[in-house]
């Protein structure tokens, strides 16, 4: 199972990110845990500065941009 | 501590997603510590936050691209002057000094996070130019680039003094975007 981790503080922007990212599980097919991350500490220790950002399994994949669910799915794959 | 974390599983065939009981229960707790006073923006140095007229609350949370500070933060005292000068910058809100170490060992995060960046300051204390190099072979080619040799500062014969910290802060900022 992947588990993708939106990184935002809860603007409009990053709620946008985690309806895309729950899209682009589905068009996936793929079984996946959204995780929407507010905490500042838990934000800056993925070394990201920048909102929103995504990760997968842990791994920052995007940051300072809102992905398509396309552009997500192509990291669940 | 109040749940920060948002969880929604989304199972393989589900036309939507199924919310557990579990998490179902952190995802309200989640929601209902999520007031604005409770969401603020990254409390980094140059962190652009708009706040409602009256309050405190952030109207928007999400950080922009950013004005990056890489020193070289050498042994020598031009590396300390050039690592004393960047932390000057990002206190004065020029931009924010990030980790050239992070880039040297490709921390997914902050290699990312520097792919985003509006701009890229590089500052270098002697010739050998190791933040220049290190960006370089980490593949940004985009940055401006500040020696302190190229100011006059010689390698080992220039203690870090206030007078030269502001000195290389001064240049620095000339040589970001506005």
């Amino acid at each position: 199972m992947k588990v993708i981790q939106v990184l935002g503080t809860g603007c409009p922007k990053c709620e946008k990110l985690k309806k895309n990212a729950e899209e682009a599980a589905r068009l996936a097919g793929t079984e996946a845990l959204v995780e929407k991350i507010t905490d500042i500490g838990q934000i800056t220790a993925f070394g990201v500065m920048m909102t929103p950002a995504l990760a997968v399994d842990g791994e920052v994949k995007a940051v300072g941009k809102v992905l398509s669910p396309q552009e997500i799915k192509a990291f669940l794959q | 501590m109040a749940s920060k974390v948002n969880r929604r599983r989304f199972l393989k065939g589900a036309g939507m997603g199924i919310a557990a009981g579990a998490a179902a229960k952190v995802a309200a707790s989640a929601m209902a510590s999520e007031s604005p006073s409770d969401a603020p923006a990254i409390p980094l140095p140059n962190a652009q936050t708009k706040r409602a007229a009256g309050g405190t609350a952030p109207t928007v949370c999400c950080t922009p691209a950013s004005r990056l500070i890489f020193a070289c933060s050498g042994a020598a005292d031009v590396g300390k002057i050039a690592d004393l000068a960047a932390r000057k910058l990002s206190e004065e809100g020029a931009g924010k000094m990030f980790c050239l170490a992070g880039v040297g060992g490709r921390v997914k995060g902050i290699m990312e996070t520097t792919k985003a960046a509006q701009a890229i300051l590089a500052i270098d204390g002697c010739p050998l130019h190791c933040a220049r190099n290190t960006l370089l072979q980490a593949g940004f080619t985009k940055f401006e680039h500040l020696c302190l040799s190229d100011m006059g500062m010689e390698k080992g014969k220039t203690p870090a003094t206030e007078q030269a910290v502001a000195k290389v802060a001064k240049r620095g900022k000339a040589m970001l975007p506005k």
